[in-house]
């Protein structure tokens, strides 16, 4: 009887705790689409051309015309933070999407093949591990011509080891399950067990770690860009923005504030979808459940 | 261990030549070269004749693969060349850049170290009531907060309203250091405050936890000789990491502060196509790389025997 009570309370508490994480995710989601909504339709709702130049109300400080005040040629800083978001997010997410998805497949491949093929690819990883991005930059800008895509180009080449490294681990441990073994024995090609029986179980973990790159790469990007290797003026960038206002910062530090605080809340966004899309497929490391009751 | 260790060094040979053989690679593929980024910077038009006729003196008229060979070779015989900017020794230059950088990388380490170890505890043992959300709350907000905007709004706030440290420089005395340390240690410290809370409550959890808890060993005792001590492992390795990264130069916090270290020295060199100075950046990221690696596989051997070393290689 008593433990039958029990039992119920901690369904309910548990229930409650579930309920709660799955919340968190719709808000966090929720707030992440409208953020990618107002990306998408950038062009559409700013109030000025991001781009039109008015020499007579430089530097401008917010005001009900300008609320986040102008830059130093005159452009309105709010327009700027909004095409901005576009280029920003297009950005980090199409990196983490090609790294994710290449880093995986490499990942699998060497894991499930192991071998010499696989010590060789590994060591190539450690060469672009080691490079710096920097590097990377310029020399894509000589290639590609500049702009934010070489950024993309540039990080993708040395952070794609980080997801193969981890598909690599994952398929290593998956490979060895008995269900595998009677995959084979039933007749499953190389390619089937791949993607029918080991990319499904490892999905959990590398979209845990693409969720929480999401705001890394996003800070990386504009890192890249406020050293003048990544997004080319005119086009609005946060990191180039930034770059861009640093001389005024005594006089217009709205200049640097409206983009800083922009990636700032952008990439606290998507660190808080991280976190709870981990709660939600990996119970495992859930930080909740106090310790002291236990 | 011996052994092991030099097997590990060994692996340096192909990563150093793989690296150097993509950087030179790639700045062949960069658009422009030294010499373009040497006289463009200086007034007036120079003609194509001085160009080509200073193009032959650095050798950069050779095809690509004698001009790698050439660098290679100077290299084993321990001769890294000479910067195509500024005419001095690369590798003396590159030394004498390091000791800003060490500085730096030892303050932001000891900050962070100071901050997150008794707060991710605290945090931890006060889980889930106010302590932990306040403290979770700011390592969030610092987890978030990209390295340049933090440097300026530490400069706007501490440098220029408050006037309390200069603004750039490294030749302003310990107060010079303050901000870029600063800058450095609020995301690390962020990052290893909640490192350090997951750690120690995942080792909190733990039967040993609630064994030693039974036999009415003091909680103290229990944090600090058995689940701090168990929680090490994790967080020497990530900091053996950061460390790492710190000592590889951080780009953009060093050209900020005008700090005058490897990080600054690299993207100086980057934009000025110094291909050799280039290449001692790119040298010196790869045998960081390799050392730290090793470092952190001993450190785990020692912090935990069960762990064996031969296995990994």
């Amino acid at each position: 009887m008593e433990s039958t009570i029990i039992n119920s309370i901690t369904v309910r508490v548990h229930r409650k705790k579930k309920d709660c994480t799955m919340m968190k995710f719709y808000v966090f989601l929720i707030l992440v689409i409208l953020l990618l909504l107002v990306a998408a339709f950038a062009p559409q709702i700013v109030p000025y051309d991001p781009c039109a130049q008015d020499l007579m109300n430089a530097l401008q400080p917010p005001s009900a015309e300008h609320p986040f005040g102008t830059d130093r040629y005159g452009r309105d800083m709010l327009s700027r933070v909004v095409m901005g978001a576009q280029t920003t997010i297009y950005a980090a997410l199409l990196l983490v999407g090609i790294i994710t998805v290449f880093g995986t497949l490499v990942g699998i491949f060497c894991g499930y093949k192991g071998g010499k093929i696989d010590s060789l690819i590994m060591r190539i990883s450690d060469v672009f591990l080691a490079f710096p991005g920097m590097v990377f930059a310029i020399a894509v800008a000589g290639v590609l011509g500049g702009g934010i895509n070489n950024a993309v180009v540039a990080l993708a080449c040395i952070s794609w080891p980080k997801f193969a490294r981890l598909a690599r681990g994952q398929a290593l441990s998956v490979k060895t399950m008995p269900y595998i073994a009677a995959a084979k024995l039933s007749g499953s090609g190389p390619l089937k067990i791949v993607f029918k029986h080991i990319l499904p179980n490892i999905t959990g973990p590398i979209l845990v770690t693409a969720t929480l790159d999401i705001g890394t790469m996003m800070m990386e990007l504009a890192g890249l860009s406020f050293l003048g290797l990544g997004a080319m003026p005119p086009i609005a960038e946060w990191g180039s923005m930034m770059s861009d206002g640093r001389s005024m910062l005594q006089t217009a530090p709205w200049v640097i504030l409206a983009p800083g605080c922009a990636i700032f809340i952008t990439v606290m966004l998507f660190n808080l979808l991280g976190d709870t899309v981990r709660d939600v497929l990996d119970p495992k490391t859930k930080r909740s459940g106090n310790w002291r009751k236990k | 261990m011996k052994k092991y260790i030099g097997k590990r060094l060994l692996q340096l040979i192909p990563i150093i030549l793989g690296i150097t053989l993509l950087s030179f690679t790639l700045m062949q593929t960069a658009a422009g070269d030294a010499v373009d980024a040497l006289y463009d910077n200086a007034s007036g038009a120079v003609s194509e004749q001085i160009k080509a006729e200073k193009r032959a003196e650095l050798g950069l008229d050779q095809p690509f693969v004698i001009q790698y060979t050439t660098w290679l070779g100077g290299m084993i015989t321990g001769d890294m060349g000479v910067s195509y900017i500024s005419n001095k020794p690369v590798f003396e230059t590159y030394i004498s850049k390091l000791p800003a950088t060490i500085a730096l990388t030892l303050t932001s380490i000891l900050l962070t170290v100071l901050v997150a170890i008794p707060f991710g505890i605290l945090s931890a043992v006060r889980q889930n009531r106010f302590t932990d959300y306040l403290i979770r709350f700011f390592s969030f907000i610092g987890n978030s907060l990209p390295g340049f905007f933090v440097s300026l709004l530490l400069i706007y706030f501490l440098a220029l309203r408050l006037k309390l440290f200069p603004v750039m420089g490294s030749g302003g005395g310990w107060k010079s250091i303050v901000l870029p340390t600063l800058t450095l240690a609020i995301a690390m410290a962020s990052k290893y405050t909640r490192q350090v809370r997951t750690t120690v409550l995942e080792e909190l959890n733990k039967d040993y936890v609630l064994g030693a808890r039974a036999r009415g060993i003091k909680e103290p005792v229990v944090l600090y000789a058995s689940v701090l001590k168990a929680s090490m492992l994790t967080i020497v390795t990530l900091l053996a990491l950061s460390i790492g990264s710190l000592l590889g130069g951080t780009a953009i916090v060093e050209s900020i502060f005008m700090w005058d270290g490897v990080g600054k020295l690299a993207v100086d060199s980057i934009m000025m196509r110094d291909y050799p100075m280039i290449q001692a950046y790119v040298i010196w990221m790869a045998l960081i790389y390799v050392i730290v690696n090793l470092i952190t596989d001993i450190l785990y051997h020692y912090l935990d025997p069960r762990i064996r070393l031969e296995q990994e290689v």
